[in-house]
């Protein structure tokens, strides 16, 4: 089976999502979507770092250098509250275009 | 604070930019270190983990660049990475770029000049307050197809006060006085008699003394007068003691109560101001004779007062049927009103033919791009296989003919500043209005800004898109510079021929200027210009006035004639209504014996009253019966010279002497006139070609107040003015003469226009054939260059040297006649244009003598720019060209 893709838009929210739970590294927001999605979704960094840079220049989210686990000097991201905003927005957009599209599945 | 983060963030992005690129580094670096560390968790080897995490990470420099993008600030760094980099280009190419500017500066220079005379004339508002809101109102025949009329004083009133949509409305009538006082000799000046709230409507306050109030335009209010500054300056030597002096206006006493502001002359060209005040005639609603000057409300717009007016004429119309039926009312913006439909032709025209000089120039320096580009397809592919974009490569080539044109687009304004000052300073004595001021302003700039960048991408673009179009693997493997051998040879080609046919266009224009010009100078060769002295009398002979009775006035002419005769260096004196070449008013005439085809349309003539003495002063000869004598045009004796034209018109196959015509003036006829000579043909008006055939009468017959002393000297007609002026003067102390020059300084005076707007078109043509010729010979020659191999080639298996020269003309000289057929339909379309404007002596829509004149300088001069790089070709040695590459 081919690799899906990432349906365009969607991996600003998913990167919103995954930091609302705190700040994490652009490595550990790449696993965490792909451990959370049970292994389906995989994040080229290709597409990850542009999406980061474009939402830290917007003001959505905020870098920190910091400590890894391990010890390393890392930049982490976290949600601002233009950020939070942002992403309930995303969201409820989200969820009505799942609904729509189920419901053209399911009845048509 | 959201603002500020950003501005930081933009700022911080644009000035630290190697901590930025640090900081991604290190941020990728971890993330491939940790991909790395889960390989080998995974079971790889630490090789093995480290190159699967670089496979699946993509180009790290990819991704970075992409990161950067992001930011708002990439433009900014990749424009001044372009800028950097065309400024080196434009440096190391020296020549070249020398050549491209120069080529520009001229096209936009030339441009801008005339873009700026457009402004002055046709776009710029008074400069008073609000002055785009300025309009004029006038009086509309609805019935005699839209004729303007001027506005009564009673329906003034009514507009000023039942208007809606003005600030206010003023009128002014605009009239000639004399303006004496017992220190200065008398003169003649522009005076606008106005309502009393004109200045105040205008924004515009004396800079001496006070402002008209409304106690001055009351009936019998007493007589003030407010000075222009060039005759407060001129004739009272600025003296500020001028003010609550009286002077004479038309000979009745005036106060001076202030002065205005230098440079002031509305609305056209007056000096003097008075209120009006109305009396019985003013008040009188057929008596039209005002201009109406208004300013509309802010943000009101001009339909909107054109129906408000209208809505008041209907009303005006329905109430006074008498004097107001089928009279309407239209508002018109104060440019409109004072720029005609020739003002408007001539300077579009004008705006057209720098376009073209323009596009000449651009298609000039995009062929030297397109030349240039196969030189630097090497470097192109080498930035493409290095990963640029072709849109990147498109970017950079587009910033580099940008700075090229803005470059040019500096010397340009250079050039533009030094010819709006030339053109000033020709035009300074033709009557324009003073508040056309040739002068550049903000519009100029945003224009001139806009036609540099755009020419720059105009002539950047598609030898940018071409040069970009790049095939990689041919590109760099081929190392000889022919092969771009046909690359653009057809777009080049098509670029020389548009040059090529636009110049023509512009040449035809020229051409046509020109030979008006000529033809006017070559007008009436029989009359002795140079040696003849003009000056205008206006005797006040109206109602009331000195010279009323006719009878006075002849005595006048009379006394003066034999005054002037007497004066050393003068040998003959005459009077007459207007000099030979100077135009003529035209006259209603019925010719006796011969039934009107169309009783509503009669005849026409010119006519010239004249003393005996005119026809043998201005050597028009006489070529049937005799001229004039002294008792001719008594009562019972009246009697005219007709012209041959005249005489061939109305009689023909027969002679004209003895028969008998009249004038029919309002409808009704005149006395009898006896034809008693036929002299030769005279062109009496250069301006209009339609002008009925001239014939003159006795000044006995009709001692008009109006009239030009015509004198014949033995010395430099130019000493005359003093003693001439002393003669008048010893007949009449409060009489001005104006008008004071020789014959041949009028005549150009009244050609003023063909001169100017000639040499500007010549200007043009020349600019545009230059351009086009330098842009055919640098093609022929580029591409003569590139075949040298060939060409050696050829000579080397015994190809003639004609054979050789023949083989690259017959490239050019097609290119060519191509040019030149396609140019001359356009041109054919120009003259048609020009000629309808009614500006141009004698113009004909096709001319051959000019449409052959143009063909063949354009194949002279074209023809020799490419038969200097075949004859090149000609000599080249075999050896040395098949040694070149």
């Amino acid at each position: 089976m081919a690799k899906p893709e990432l349906l365009s838009g969607t991996l600003d929210l998913l990167v919103l999502q995954v930091l609302n739970g705190g700040p994490l590294h652009g490595f550990a927001i790449a696993e965490r979507i792909h451990a959370l999605s049970q292994d389906v979704l995989i994040v080229e960094e290709g597409s990850l770092y542009p999406s980061l840079y474009r939402m830290e220049e917007k003001g959505w989210i905020e870098p920190e250098w910091g400590q890894s686990d391990k010890g390393r000097r890392a930049k982490f991201y976290s949600l601002t509250k233009d950020g939070r905003k942002q992403l309930t927005a995303e969201r409820q957009a989200w969820d009505r275009i799942a609904l729509a599209i189920g419901d053209v599945l399911k009845n048509a | 604070m959201k603002l500020v983060r950003k501005t930081r963030f933009w700022l911080g992005g644009l000035f630290s930019r190697g901590r930025f690129n640090a900081e991604m580094e290190d941020e990728l670096q971890m993330h491939l270190e940790l991909r790395t560390e889960k390989n080998i968790a995974a079971g790889l080897s630490p090789q093995e983990a480290h190159y699967a995490a670089l496979r699946d990470f993509g180009g790290v420099d990819q991704i970075k660049e992409r990161a950067r993008d992001q930011r708002n600030v990439a433009w900014v760094e990749h424009l001044l990475r372009d800028l950097r980099f065309a400024v080196r280009m434009i440096c190391a190419h020296r020549w070249f770029s020398t050549a491209v500017i120069v080529t520009l500066a001229l096209g936009i220079g030339i441009n801008t000049t005339v873009f700026t005379l457009v402004n002055a004339v046709l776009l710029k508002p008074l400069p008073i307050p609000g002055g785009e809101r300025l309009v004029t109102v006038a009086g509309q025949n609805l019935k005699k197809t839209g004729d303007s009329t001027r506005i009564s004083y009673p329906d003034f009133r009514e507009f000023r006060t039942q208007n809606r949509t003005f600030e206010g409305i003023e009128s002014a009538r605009l009239e000639r006085a004399i303006l004496s006082d017992g220190h200065n000799l008398p003169e003649r000046r522009e005076i606008g008699l106005v309502s009393a709230g004109m200045f105040s409507l205008l924004r515009t306050p004396p800079v001496l003394g006070r402002d008209f109030t409304v106690a001055d335009d009351r009936p019998g209010a007493e007589a003030v007068v407010l000075l222009g500054y060039s005759v407060w300056k001129g004739r009272y030597g600025s003296a500020p003691g001028v003010i609550g002096s009286i002077v004479r206006i038309n000979g009745a006493p005036a106060t001076i109560i202030g002065v205005m502001p230098q440079g002031f002359e509305f609305p056209k060209y007056q000096e003097l101001w008075m209120p009006i005040c109305p009396t019985e005639q003013i008040e009188s609603r057929a008596n039209r004779d005002l201009w109406l000057f208004g300013l509309l409300k802010p943000s009101t717009s001009i339909d909107a007062a054109r129906a408000d007016i209208s809505v008041i004429a209907a009303r005006l119309a329905a109430k006074f049927p008498e004097t107001n039926k089928d009279l309407g009312a239209i508002v018109r913006t104060f440019q409109d009103t004072y720029n005609g439909e020739q003002v408007r032709s001539i300077f579009f025209i004008m705006l057209c033919a720098v376009g073209f000089v323009l596009l000449i120039a651009c298609a000039n320096v995009a062929n030297m791009m397109l030349g240039r580009s196969i030189g630097r397809a090497r470097e192109l592919s080498v930035r493409a296989a290095l990963g640029a974009s072709r849109w990147q490569l498109v970017r950079q080539l587009l910033v580099e003919s940008v700075l090229l044109s803005c470059l040019g687009g500096l010397l340009g304004l250079a050039l533009a500043t030094f010819g709006v000052h030339a053109f000033d300073l020709a035009a300074h004595d033709t009557g324009k209005p003073y508040w056309i001021v040739f002068n550049m302003d903000l519009t100029v700039f945003c224009y001139f800004a806009a036609i540099s960048i755009a020419s720059g991408v105009l002539f950047g673009l598609v030898p940018a898109l071409r040069a970009s179009r790049i095939d990689l693997n041919t590109a760099l493997k081929d190392d000889t510079p022919t092969s771009g051998r046909h690359r653009g040879g057809r777009l080049t080609a098509a670029l020389v021929v548009v040059q090529l046919a636009l110049t023509i266009v512009l040449l035809a224009g020229a051409g046509m200027m020109m030979r008006s010009f000529l033809a006017v100078q070559a007008v009436n060769p029989f009359v002795p210009a140079g040696s003849i002295f003009t000056a205008q009398l206006q005797l006040p002979a109206g109602k009331g006035e000195r010279y009323a009775d006719s009878a006075r006035r002849l005595q006048f002419y009379g006394k003066l004639m034999a005054l002037l005769e007497a004066l050393p260096g003068v040998t003959q004196a005459a009077v007459a209504s207007s000099p030979p070449g100077l135009g003529a008013g035209s006259r209603q005439i019925e010719i006796e014996g011969r039934r009107n085809p169309n009783s509503k349309q009669w005849q026409r003539a010119s006519l010239v009253v004249q003393s005996a003495g005119y026809l043998p002063l201005i050597r028009l000869p006489v070529l049937a019966g005799r001229g004039f004598s002294e008792a001719d045009g008594d009562t019972g004796r009246e009697a005219a010279v007709v012209t041959h034209a005249f005489a061939a018109k109305y009689y023909p196959n027969q002679s004209a002497v003895g028969k008998r015509f009249r004038f029919i003036e309002n409808d009704k006829p005149g006395v009898w006139m006896t034809v008693i000579g036929v002299c030769a043909d005279i062109v009496q008006d250069t301006t209009d070609p339609d002008a009925p055939p001239p014939i003159y009468i006795s000044y006995r017959q009709d001692p008009g107040g109006w009239m030009s002393l015509i004198l014949r000297c033995s010395s430099d007609p130019a000493e005359l003015a003093g003693p001439v002026r002393a003669a008048v003067q010893s007949l009449d102390q409060d009489l001005p003469l104006d008008g004071v020059s020789t014959l041949t300084a009028a005549l150009r005076h009244q050609q003023w226009f063909l001169s100017i707007f000639g040499t500007l078109f010549l200007i043009f043509a020349a600019a545009g054939l230059v351009m086009a010729s330098v842009g055919i010979y640098a093609v022929v020659a580029q591409v003569t260059a590139r075949r040298t191999r060939e060409i050696g080639i050829r000579i080397a298996l015994g190809a003639t040297a004609s054979g050789v020269e023949r083989l690259v003309l017959s490239r050019g000289l097609t290119q060519l006649l191509v040019g030149l057929l396609l140019g001359l339909s356009g041109a054919v379309g120009t003259m048609k244009l020009l000629a309808s404007t009614g500006l141009l002596y004698r113009a004909s829509s096709n001319d051959p003598v000019v449409l052959a004149g143009i063909s063949a300088l354009l194949v002279t001069v074209g023809g020799f720019a490419c038969w200097l790089p075949a004859r090149r070709a000609a000599k080249v040695d075999p050896m040395v060209a098949l040694r070149c590459e």
